[in-house]
């Protein structure tokens, strides 16, 4: 099994500094392209959340990512330090198509194959668990994935 | 994200490339609010170079729209890799955007309306 963990400044900046490293991480361990494109957005759109929601850009708050594949699955975890994300989702409506906000989730939900919310004991923030089967990805061509 | 731009036939052409999200969200709402200020509100972006949208990078998408279209202008879309077309379609904004398979049609289409 090999892990990715790394902290986070909640700032903008980190965004970027995030993909790549992910990115990298998931290169280096041979995941799929489309895999890795879906693993990256669901992870984008937690890393998101827990920087205007959870956090809410506090600079004295961290974002932690921990990243585990294994031969199965890959799974991945974002915790934050703030107390509003986990508000944000459970208190989001259903998308407005016009509404510039309220997508992330449904993009979550639809990508991971298994997704779960909690409060984290440690931070008190939120702690977003997502689990992606490799099974799904049988070749490198772009497939529907919610298949 | 960069971008480079170029007018054709009264539209505004923007190539972009890299990542669409919070940060390179914020930088396309800016300039193309530079554009409608100057009351250019003829907006295509060619999306062909774009490795990566998240839903912070659509929301501005939207936010562009609403704009233009409050001002009477027009966005469209072209070059959609599949992986972006299909979180268009995941979220179901493909019914609200003009998206054209490339460039050259999306052009022509303003020449059609007029």
């Amino acid at each position: 099994m090999n892990k990715f963990e790394k902290k986070y400044y909640s700032n903008t900046e980190s965004e970027g500094i995030m993909y790549n490293d992910v990115k990298l991480f998931l290169m280096v361990n041979n995941i799929k392209k489309n895999m890795l494109h879906n693993i990256l957005l669901a992870v984008s759109e937690g890393f998101t959340n827990a920087l205007v929601h959870g956090n809410n850009y506090d600079k004295n708050k961290m974002i932690k990512i921990n990243i585990e594949v294994n031969n199965n699955n890959v799974n991945a975890d974002i915790i934050d330090e703030g107390e509003g994300a986990i508000m944000a989702i459970s208190s989001r409506v259903p998308s407005d198509y016009m509404k510039e906000g309220g997508r992330g989730i449904d993009l979550i939900n639809h990508y991971a194959d298994k997704v779960a919310l909690k409060n984290d004991d440690k931070t008190g923030g939120l702690h977003l668990s997502m689990k992606f089967n490799k099974s799904r990805y049988s070749d490198q061509i772009w497939q529907k994935s919610n298949s | 994200m960069e971008f480079t731009k170029r007018e054709e036939n009264g539209v505004i052409i923007l190539e972009i490339s890299g990542r669409l999200d919070l940060g390179s969200g914020g930088k396309l709402k800016e300039e193309i609010k530079k554009h409608i200020d100057r009351e250019q509100t003829s907006i295509h972006l060619n999306l062909a170079n774009v490795e990566f949208v998240n839903s912070s990078g659509l929301g501005a998408l939207v936010s562009i729209m609403k704009e233009i279209r409050l001002h009477k202008g027009r966005l469209t879309l072209s070059d959609l890799a599949d992986y972006v077309r299909e979180i268009f379609d995941i979220t179901q904004l493909s019914h609200i955007f003009e998206i054209f398979s490339n460039e050259k049609e999306a052009i022509n289409s303003y020449i059609l309306v007029g």
